[in-house]
């Protein structure tokens, strides 16, 4: 009998919750007793509480290579340049350059000071950059393509690294010597692996080096406070002795890594988030929410055609390829994040021009847009040029989720509006359909490409000879010509006509249909309202919270 | 007695250095490298390859392994976090996953008892059914059903408990976690305790024992339960082991910075060290209390090791 009323109990217990649970409606809850939410309170100024959708695998410039790390990395340090909300270099360290005829940059570095009271010197620079060739940096590439004086020979082991052309002068005059110069120059600088690093703190630490917070400075707007390798969360307060503190309005960031999408959007209704990343399901449901924002990422998914198979060598096959198929279903009906159908190959929000505009806007080209009856021309044409009734290829891609619903969607198109072609589906690991690519060995395949610097370059070098990415093998004199003068002197100090050089160069990958854009992806957010002033980039930094305001 | 635990320890031991060989071997026929990211040149990745001694032969690579693990050097992380020694990634995740997994036995194993009991003694009634219902449910849903119904309820509508882990508060924010869980492992003991009652209830010494005039919980405690225990215990101990692996998911979703997820990322990314040193880990655990309980099982009743050794002898 007792039990009988003990469980009676338990059972009014649950329904009375489930009752509450039911009834209340999420928006009204209150969080004031939200752990997150209470700690704001109590200190000065807020605690951003911000979204990663991976884990950081370090924080050291010279060890990573992901975008999130870069992201959480320029949170802390600053290089001789930062970048300003659309994405143009402005100083950071340095104060003043000048560059003298032989294309030589003289820095004069701004009065400022590490997390530890150490003044930021010109020989942190020297040290960081020589650290990138010492590792070896993944992106010690971008040394190369700087142009900086014996940073070809030192990777080819012709030189030592201290011949690297980087020297300090005294404490606050940095020179940079070039073998070419490097027309973006400036934008390159706020890549983190271009940061200082504190010689005698770091040579001190050793291995240790940003493993946690105490073997970790800043000179940026904000320093680390908790931090272990792999953390699924860690945080950062606002950094006092940054030479623009006064223009940080946040007391610190909190980061959180989190992998259940879901689950990071609950946490975001009750509080717990301010800046929620979405998963392409959640973008869909919520791109009507006030708080959704979609930005542009520089990653440009395209198919690549082998120049060598016999009938992607006709460039009217190509075409009919490329139009053939609806690149706005693929964002609107597939994807369904946000991102944008691509008809150009250097997407949009790359890369700034000397007129002060995008390059997307300035250039104003567009190829391979989706138009069936003039693909069905093109195709027909090919055809009888190749004196053929039917092809047969076979399309790679990447064995995931999304690539696949997009690689199916694009068979299907291609089949029904191109009669007598015949599409084969196959997916590979990441890694082996990259390396089949990279062997040439390969009919189409669907692939994408980030950006590695703010430059329309870091996607035109793709079609050059011999570029392990230049997948299809595409060759043309003119092209390489064009390209052999965008990378000289000549045109290093002449940005206009550098722009126009660039604009002739996608017009021959337009032309020739080298590629075939599929689409440009985006990120898609939840920014609480009171928040404004994070600034979102397509390439190196993706999210920069050093203006961040509140309310 | 001193012969059968030393043989138990002498198999455990082989088990884990053939278990040790055979990751290894798996690991080195896998495709691809700990740095397959796409702008790394050959070179570049030569010079890594030799920097980790990656380039030497199998077999040296396996002995230098080996070696270095009885040192207590699990070698270093390839991409995961990037140079850092994997004694240091585990220092702060494997007690959490500890925890978390401990925390869950506790509340699965005493729940579970609770729920078996309450079914058995009141078997046939309203509460059996309802007890039977429930661990149905929690053997045949999966833990993450549960976690996302927890914290929708308790975290997103009532507000109660954090939806995501916070190491500054680990009781209150790993709460929802445990529960969840716990789930597997209490529907298994809740059913496993009520078929043992059941049977132990009917049993001949049962009714002897009600006859001398013994009731109430002492005959329950001492008398049943007592003899029902002894086939639980032996299911106690994969379930642990599979509590604590089985976080994988649970991990996940509360961001709780474990060894599961640990796990996850570094078979994706091929970080070798990492996969094999949480392998080897999760082997440790396994043999580890396997044994245990195979000694306890020699220990509580005699006739088991009395016939394993008839056995072996045989």
């Amino acid at each position: 009998m007792k039990l009988n009323k003990i469980l009676a109990l338990i059972l009014a217990f649950v329904m009375a919750i489930s009752m509450t649970a039911c009834g209340s409606d999420p928006v009204d809850q209150p969080v004031s007793d939200n752990p997150a939410q209470g700690e704001d309170a109590n200190k000065e100024g807020k605690i951003l509480n911000v979204h990663v959708t991976a884990a950081i695998d370090s924080i050291d410039p010279a060890l990573t290579s992901a975008g999130d790390d870069f992201e959480v990395i320029g949170t802390m340090v600053e290089g001789l340049f930062q970048c300003d909300a659309a994405g143009a270099a402005i100083p950071g360290m340095a104060e003043s350059y000048s560059i003298d005829e032989n294309g030589t940059w003289t820095f004069n570095l701004r009065e400022a000071y590490w997390s530890n009271g150490d003044p930021v010197t010109a020989d942190d620079f020297v040290y960081a950059w020589q650290r990138c060739f010492s590792i070896p940096a993944e992106y010690v590439f971008l040394f190369e393509t700087a142009g900086i004086k014996n940073a070809s020979a030192i990777l080819a082991g012709e030189k030592e690294i201290s011949e690297l052309g980087v020297y300090a002068v005294d404490d606050r005059t940095l020179v940079v010597e070039f073998d070419v110069p490097c027309a973006f120059f400036d934008s390159l600088m706020f890549f983190p692996v271009f940061y200082p690093v504190n010689r005698a703190f770091a040579e001190e630490c050793g291995d240790l080096y940003g493993s946690a917070p105490e073997y970790y400075l800043s000179n940026g707007p904000f320093v680390l406070s908790e931090y272990t390798p792999a953390a699924t969360e860690f945080k950062m307060v606002k950094n006092e002795t940054y030479y623009d503190a006064d223009a940080v309005e946040l007391a610190g960031l909190t980061y959180k890594v989190i992998l259940d999408s879901q689950q990071a959007y609950l946490a975001y209704q009750n509080g717990e988030l301010d800046v929620c990343v979405l998963s392409s399901e959640l973008a869909d449901l919520l791109s009507t929410d006030p708080e959704f924002l979609a930005t542009e990422s520089g990653y440009l998914w395209y198919m690549s055609p082998n120049i060598n198979n016999e009938y992607l060598a006709n460039v009217n096959i190509r075409k009919a390829i490329g139009k053939a198929f609806d690149k706005e279903a693929v964002c609107n009906n597939i994807l369904r994040n946000g991102s944008v159908p691509a008809d150009f190959c250097i997407p949009v929000g790359l890369a700034t021009g000397p007129d002060g505009k995008d390059y997307r806007e300035s250039s104003g080209l567009t190829y391979n847009e989706y138009d069936v009856a003039e693909a069905q021309a093109l195709w027909a044409a090919g055809l009888a040029e190749l004196g053929v009734d039917s092809i047969e290829l076979t399309l790679i891609f990447d064995d995931e989720e999304s690539v696949k619903l997009v690689a199916e969607f694009i068979q299907q198109q291609l089949q029904e509006n191109l009669a007598g072609l015949t599409i084969t589906l196959q997916p590979y690991p990441k890694k082996q359909r990259s390396d089949l690519m990279k062997a040439h060995d390969y009919d189409i395949g669907l692939c994408r490409w980030g950006p590695d610097y703010a430059d329309p370059l870091t996607y035109l070098d793709l079609w050059t000879d011999g570029y392990t990415h230049n997948y299809g093998e595409w060759h043309s004199d003119e092209y390489m010509e064009i390209l052999g003068k965008i990378k000289t002197v000549e045109y290093a100090v002449d940005p206009e006509a550098r722009w126009e050089l660039i604009k002739d160069a996608e017009q021959i990958i337009a032309d020739e249909s080298v590629i075939l854009p599929v689409y440009q992806n985006c990120n898609a957010s939840l920014i609480k309202s009171d928040i404004s002033g994070i600034e979102f980039h397509a390439v190196g930094l993706n999210r920069v919270y050093k203006n961040v305001k509140v309310g | 007695m001193k012969k059968y635990v030393f043989k138990r320890v002498l198999y455990s031991i082989v088990a884990i250095l053939v278990l040790l060989f055979l990751l290894f071997l798996m690991l080195d026929l896998m495709p691809g490298s700990p740095f397959n990211d796409d702008k790394l040149s050959q070179e570049q990745i030569e010079i890594l390859y030799q920097k980790y001694g990656l380039d030497d032969p199998f077999f040296v690579r396996y002995f230098r392994y080996i070696f270095s693990i009885v040192k207590g050097d699990f070698g270093v992380s390839y991409n995961i976090a990037s140079n850092v020694p994997i004694t240091q990634l585990l220092e702060t995740r494997l007690p959490t996953s500890i925890r978390l997994g401990g925390q869950a036995v506790l509340l699965g194993a005493s729940l579970g008892l609770l729920l078996g009991l309450v079914a058995a003694l009141k078997h046939n009634t309203i509460f059996d059914t309802i007890a039977t219902i429930i661990s149905v449910l929690g053997v045949s849903l999966p833990s993450y059903v549960f976690a996302l119904a927890l914290s929708y309820t308790f975290g997103y509508r009532l507000g109660w408990f954090p939806l995501l882990y916070d190491s500054a508060n680990p009781f209150i924010s790993s709460v929802m976690p445990t529960v969840a869980l716990s789930m597997f492992s209490m529907a298994n003991i809740a059913r496993f305790t009520r078929t043992e009652m059941l049977e132990v209830l009917r049993s001949d010494y049962m009714l002897l024992a009600e006859s001398k005039g013994i009731s109430g919980p002492k005959l329950i405690i001492r008398h049943a339960l007592r003899n029902a225990l002894i086939p639980i215990i032996t299911v106690l101990g994969p379930l642990i082991v599979n509590t604590m692996t089985g976080s994988l998911v649970i991990e996940k979703i509360f961001s709780i910075p474990g060894i599961g997820e640990l796990m996850v990322r570094s078979i994706q990314q091929n970080d070798y060290n990492v996969t094999i040193a949480l392998s080897f880990i999760y082997s440790l655990m396994y043999i580890g209390i396997m044994l245990v309980v195979d000694i306890l099982y020699g220990i509580i009743d005699p006739r088991i090791r009395l016939s394993k050794e008839d056995n072996h002898e045989s």
